[in-house]
């Protein structure tokens, strides 16, 4: 009989689904946890990965102070001597903390106590500033509180599903799935989807409105003021349960005008227009599910509350099928909100209102509590840049990569004293600016909880030992906070403790007016807090299971407890677009995670996007003179990228999209935060990311290629490159506008292996005319390493070649067809992966298509693709029409 | 008795008399084929009716013998009805009665004439070349019997090998596979250096050296040494003079074409009988091919032209017009498993470019040349595999700018993809 193999019930480290998983053994294999209310048994390609991610590879595994390797004693140290020195100095304004919805609740809740409480500084913000702020902005000012009044269910119920600047295909497949699902059961679901781009989630859309950028408000006044025309409000409900509607609803309809102007304002067609309107008006049970699209933009707490309106008008919060739903883009954004993660909150819900500042003062026996909010992440950056903050910490997120104007916020960090980095990888953009990195344990290795998108809160276990000197993030928090003499505040031994701690507070003089009450949770000992299982909040006396919905019974957080309207006037983006610039969206892609720094590491994740790339319609691509697959620079007044062009009708005429994840360890210039100015919300303090003024210009390159090596010896010297890891080493897109043959010479240094043994033997093919090299290295009959340039990049499909650096030794008709890149027996391969989970690629797709394959089932029943997590299924759909 | 058919049916068949029986010969009558109008002679100064040439190294070293190597039987040329006369030396030609004299007395008379004389070995002027025992080249049955018994009688007998041409080179392996102690001594750096150049030379060496073989370049032979047998080759090597004791020497530094006997007739001569496009003498009735004739100022060693001139000569003779031109002489050698193949000029030249690929540990190396996307030369050494397939290419001419990619590593990948067949051909 096989030996037992424990498997550990956790949580996924990505998107807000916030998936359970089980995890056999020490990652050995992961699948989807059946029990978990998120996801049911399912995963995306990315959480059907994790197990690829779990290796050491670039991690950062020890403490180190200016660049030597140091204890953790002499390190937080350090860290306390320096925070010191700057409070004594400069005074507490001038600490800064900087966090990130990847951390647990309880890392969140320490930092946030260390800050707010004990060094009293208010400059605690983190990254979930650039994904839900403006989203938290809405939901407070309509609902008294940051509260998500809906659950996944919903979305299984509702007739109508909107989906307003979500790719949910793409950043949220399993609850796209979900509704795929739904859509299948229920063929009277309509799907409607606005985005100004055609994305993968168009698939499921009976509707797609392709609006110009940034008029979602407009679109969402005009359908409250079409709504109110035509008779569809729910005046009941309106006169029950909220306030401030004829105001809202006069902004609204002076907002919008007629029909026909607002179609053309929002450049829809007005039939497109009007049948989403009818099937809003017709179908009670509907579910606005709402992203980065909504959030990410100088007014996206006005986009929000112009969709709240809508629902609040129509009596469609917190009933079954029938929400507003803001989808939030990490792991533990909500949970990073409870504990009070922001500049502009306290804790548990608390701001900075006289009484809820002594009300935590007294709960923590804090000896520096703050009473204003601090600086939200841009504002922060930029009092760094200008010398007022001058200690920095951040911990578990790339700032470098992922806040706008990226290249000011470098040469903040690089002016900045002291800046201390936790992190669990030893090579990204921020740890390389870090004057003490401290190695956090990671997924796997963390202990702790999160929060997902419908308030659930779950346990992430470990199944792995913290390798190195790695320690959990609370733990590095804690230690700093004993070192500065709060040896009983910050005096826990467990996780467990922290979080007791967190759901007491939460239940504090609550007296029910504070939404976020796990007081229920507060009395669970180590043991029950291991064995927690996924429970939404609020879970206190009333709620002692938690709780589906909130607002069904049609009470609010508001003082009279009605919900508000808000009148919204809807600006589009004040910064149009010049003679000959262009519209810069960013996005997600499907197989990738933030900076990359955990899916970077899975080879089969980079095979469906291998590179940075920047998407434009033909028209734009005639103009600006740019081919399909060429390089182009993008740039503005900000910064400059060089990314890989893809010519595509989803993209509108002027518009661009460039994916945010490629950073300095994977790709030569393709930071595109570089690009985005640093507009923000007024409100909510969250970044313009999808309107960005940016010129396109074809990149010039002599020569194009790509290097293989077994060992990453450094990053090539050349124009632009683009990494992702293979098993067993490194592959690199290179392009170069030097002669080739010098760049030959010079990038084939990275070849070659460290230590010892005999030199390598090599295997050249020059044709020097052409500027066509290609060069091997061997040693001990291995593939060491490979360096292909061609002047048009015409060079054989990269796997095959990387494939062999698994092998220890090379047959001699292997040896011999290296130097052609190509398998010896002449074999094509299967293409491009398109179905990442069964590693099924484009051309074996077509040739299954060619054979008499007629539907995705058929291509399933043949390849098994699209069968697992579904997310390629809109791409076989195109394979299939094409 | 030698068949003097010179009737068949009711109209008289005209003589062809040729004189030589080497490979010319040999592919000449093959393309003659057996439908020609022609009673043909063929007047052979060697003791056998015929051999295969090329294999001449391989019986040297033992490694086939002449029966082999004699692949024709009797009634391959009763069907071609051809006359072979062995160890009959033509002594000279009667033009104006169109007849040639033997040696043994016999004249035999010819409508048409086909000199096919061969060539031998140049032996170059240094003292001793004439005089001493165990000195000599490397170009027929009789140069192999001779060497081989050498050999036997006295193993490990020191043998040095002049000139590392493609005789040369064959010579050496044939005869360090005798068990001989080898020099082969070559007055360039490149081995070869008509066929390679310094990288493939190299490889060749590699290969010559793991055989056993002393290679020495830049060797200038100055005197041969001995009384009566040889015993040494004096040589300058880098300025500096040294003797490398011999035993035997064979000289494998060039051929002289086998003309006298047609200068003495009167034919216009060069360097070899001198022949037009249709392997035409200055005499109508007097044709000449192969290693003795010369063409544009070109003379031959290699087999591919003599093999073109046979099938023009062939069509000519059968009536019909054609023109022989050089084409490109495809050299094909293999060492002890290192296979060697050139095709047209070694070294690239004005408005030429040259392809590299080279795994010097593997022991490949290959080069082309291209000149308007068209293929002008070929060097492959260690992979082979595409030669036929270059060769083809050359000699069409095409085009191939869109295979530049590939042309070093598969060009036939896209053949192979249209027909599903493989095109190669070994």
């Amino acid at each position: 009989m096989a030996a037992h193999i424990p498997v550990t019930e956790t949580t996924c480290p990505y998107c807000g689904v916030g998936c359970g998983v089980a995890v056999q053994g020490a990652g050995e294999a992961v699948a989807g946890l059946e029990s978990h209310p998120a996801n049911r048994g399912r995963l995306c390609v990315k959480g059907a990965a994790l197990h690829d991610t779990l290796d050491l590879r670039h991690r950062l595994l020890y403490p180190e102070v200016d660049g030597a390797r140091v204890g953790w004693d002499t390190a937080l140290d350090a860290v306390t001597r320096r925070l010191r020195d700057t409070l004594a100095r400069y005074g507490p304004d001038s600490v800064a903390c900087y966090g990130s919805g990847q951390l647990l609740t309880e890392d969140y809740y320490v930092a946030n106590k260390l800050m707010k409480g004990f060094i009293g500084s208010a400059h605690m913000d983190t990254n979930s500033r650039l994904c839900m702020a403006s989203a938290v902005a809405g939901y407070k000012r309509a609902f008294g509180g940051d509260s998500v009044p809906g659950c996944y269910e919903d979305l299984d119920q509702a007739d109508l599903l909107v989906l307003a600047g979500s790719n949910a295909a793409w950043t949220h497949p399993v609850l796209y799935q979900r509704m795929v699902a739904a859509r299948k059961a229920r063929p009277d679901v309509r799907v409607v989807v606005i985005d100004p781009r055609r994305t993968a989630t168009c698939d499921l859309a009976d509707l797609h409105l392709p609006l110009r950028p940034g008029a979602d408000g407009l679109l969402f006044n005009g359908l409250l003021a079409w709504l109110a025309r035509h008779g569809h409000l729910d005046r009941d409900y309106i006169r029950e349960h909220t306030g401030g509607f004829q105001d809202a609803l006069a902004r609204a309809e002076a907002d919008s005008g007629s029909l026909a102007d607002l179609a053309r304002r929002c450049d829809l067609r007005q039939a497109d227009l009007e049948r989403f309107f009818h099937w809003f008006a017709e179908r009670p049970r509907t579910v606005t599910f709402y992203s980065q699209g909504i959030n990410q933009s100088a007014t996206g707490t006005d986009k929000c509350n112009a969709i709240i309106n809508c629902h609040l008008a129509t009596g469609r919060v917190g009933k079954p099928g029938a929400s507003p739903f803001s989808i939030t883009g990490q792991p533990n954004a909500m949970g990073g909100r409870e504990v009070g993660g922001l500049a502009n909150q306290l804790a548990a819900h608390m701001d900075f209102a006289a009484d809820d500042v002594d009300r935590v003062k007294r709960f923590w026996n804090a000896p520096n509590m703050v009473s204003e909010p601090g600086l939200k992440a841009v504002d922060l950056f930029q009092a760094v840049a200008d010398g007022r903050i001058r200690f920095i910490w951040i911990l578990s997120t790339n700032p470098l990569v992922s806040l706008p104007e990226a290249d000011r916020v470098r040469e903040a960090l690089r002016r900045c004293p002291t800046v201390v980095v936790s992190d669990c990888m030893g090579d990204t953009d921020t740890v390389r600016m870090a004057d003490i990195k401290l190695p956090a344990c990671t997924w796997g290795e963390k202990n702790g909880t999160v929060t997902n998108s419908e308030r659930c809160i779950s346990r992430q276990r470990p199944f792995l030992e913290a390798p190195g000197e790695a320690r959990p993030d609370w733990w590095a928090l804690a230690g700093v906070g004993r070192r500065l003499g709060y040896a009983e505040a910050f005096g826990w031994r467990h996780p467990a403790q922290v979080f007791a701690e967190h759901a007491a507070l939460s239940g504090f003089e609550n007296d029910g007016r504070r939404a976020f009450d796990i007081s229920g949770l507060a009395a669970l000992d180590q043991a029950g807090y291991d064995a927690l299982t996924p429970v939404r909040w609020p879970v206190n006396r009333h709620w002692p299971r938690g709780r589906r919905r909130l607002f069904d019974d049609g009470r609010f957080h508001t003082d009279d407890g009605r919900a508000r309207f808000v009148p919204i006037t809807a600006a589009l983006p004040d910064d149009p677009p010049g003679a000959g610039e262009l519209i810069m969206n960013t996005g997600r892609i499907r197989d990738q995670w933030h900076t990359m720094t955990r899916t970077g590491k899975a080879r089969r994740l980079l095979q469906h996007i291998g590179e940075p790339f920047v998407a434009l319609h033909p028209r734009d691509a005639r103009r600006h003179r740019i081919e399909d697959g060429q390089l182009a620079h993008v740039e503005n007044r900000l910064g400059a990228i060089i990314v890989r062009a893809r010519i595509t009708t989803d993209q509108r005429p002027g518009e661009l999209f460039v994916p945010m994840h490629w950073s300095s360890p994977f790709s030569a210039r393709a930071r595109l935060g570089a690009l985005v100015p640093a507009i923000t919300d007024p409100l909510s303090g969250q970044p313009e990311s999808k309107f960005a003024r940016v010129r396109v210009t074809p990149c010039a390159v002599r020569w194009q290629g790509f290097l293989i090596t077994r060992v990453r010896h450094g990053d090539p010297d050349c124009l632009y490159w683009s990494y992702s890891p293979l098993p067993g080493g490194h592959l690199f897109e290179l392009a170069g506008d030097d002669d080739p043959d010098r760049a030959r010479r010079r990038l084939a240094t990275l070849i070659g292996e460290a230590g010892q043994g005999e030199a390598p033997q090599w295997l050249d093919l020059r044709d020097p005319t052409a500027g066509h090299f290609r060069r091997v290295a061997v040693r001990d009959g291995r593939l060491i390493g490979a360096l292909f340039i061609h002047p048009a990049g015409a060079l054989p499909e990269r796997d095959w070649l990387g494939g062999l650096l698994q092998r220890d030794r090379l047959e001699d008709d292997e040896r011999r067809a290296l130097l052609g890149g190509e398998a010896p027996d002449g074999g094509a391969g299967d293409g491009p992966v398109v179905c990442t989970c069964f590693q099924v690629g484009e051309r074996a797709i077509r040739a299954r298509i060619h054979a008499g394959d007629r539907s995705v089932e058929a291509l399933g029943r043949s390849l098994r693709c699209g069968t697992n997590c579904g997310s390629c299924l809109p791409e076989l759909k195109q394979l299939l029409q094409s | 008795m030698i068949g003097e058919t010179v009737t068949s049916g009711h109209r008289p068949r005209r003589r062809l008399v040729i004189v030589g029986n080497g490979l010319a010969t040999d592919s000449l009558i093959g393309h003659l084929g057996t439908d020609h109008p022609w009673s043909v002679r063929v007047l052979g100064d060697e003791p056998v009716r015929h051999y295969n040439r090329i294999m001449l190294s391989p019986l040297l070293g033992g490694e086939t013998d002449l029966p082999s190597i004699s692949p024709r039987d009797e009634s391959w040329y009763r069907a071609r009805r051809v006359t072979v006369s062995p160890g009959k030396r033509v002594t000279g030609i009667d033009r104006r009665r169109r007849r040639v004299l033997c040696e043994d007395g016999e004249w035999v008379d010819y409508h048409t004439l086909v000199l096919a004389t061969g060539a031998r070995a140049s032996l170059p002027p240094l003292p001793g070349v004439d005089t001493l025992a165990g000195v000599g080249g490397f170009r027929s049955l009789e140069d192999a019997r001779r060497l081989r018994e050498r050999c036997q009688a006295r193993p490990g007998a020191r043998a040095v090998v002049v000139g590392a041409g493609l005789l040369g080179v064959e010579a050496a392996v044939g005869l360090r596979r005798l068990g001989a102690d080898v020099t082969l001594v070559h007055r360039r750096p490149v081995l070869m250096n008509r066929q390679l150049d310094a990288s493939a030379s190299a490889l060749l060496r590699a290969e010559l050296s793991d055989r056993g073989i002393r290679v020495r370049t830049g060797c200038d032979p100055r005197r041969l040494l001995g009384a009566t047998s040889v015993t040494g080759v004096e040589v300058e090597e880098g300025g500096v003079s040294r003797t490398l004791p011999a035993d035997l020497v064979v000289f494998a530094t060039g051929i002289t074409p086998n003309r006298e006997l047609a200068r003495a007739a009167g034919l216009e001569c060069g360097a070899g009988v001198r022949v037009d496009a249709a392997l035409c003498t200055s005499d109508p009735r007097i044709r000449a091919l192969g290693e003795c004739c010369e063409f544009q100022g070109n003379t031959y060693g290699l087999v591919a032209p003599v093999r073109a001139q046979a099938e023009v000569l062939a069509r000519v003779l059968r009536g019909e017009t054609a023109r022989y031109r050089d084409p490109a002489p495809l050299t094909r050698l293999k060492v002890s498993g290192l296979d060697i193949h050139t095709l047209g000029p070694v070294d690239a030249a004005e408005g030429q470019q040259t392809l590299w690929l080279s795994d010097a540990a593997a022991g490949v190396y290959k080069k082309l040349i291209l000149e308007n996307g068209r293929l002008r030369g070929v060097l492959l050494v260690g992979d082979v595999r595409h030669s036929q397939w270059y060769a083809h290419a050359l000699q069409s001419g095409r085009d191939l700018g869109a295979l530049r990619d590939i042309l070093l590593t598969h060009p036939t990948r896209d053949d192979a993809h249209e027909t599903g067949l493989p095109v190669e051909v070994a």
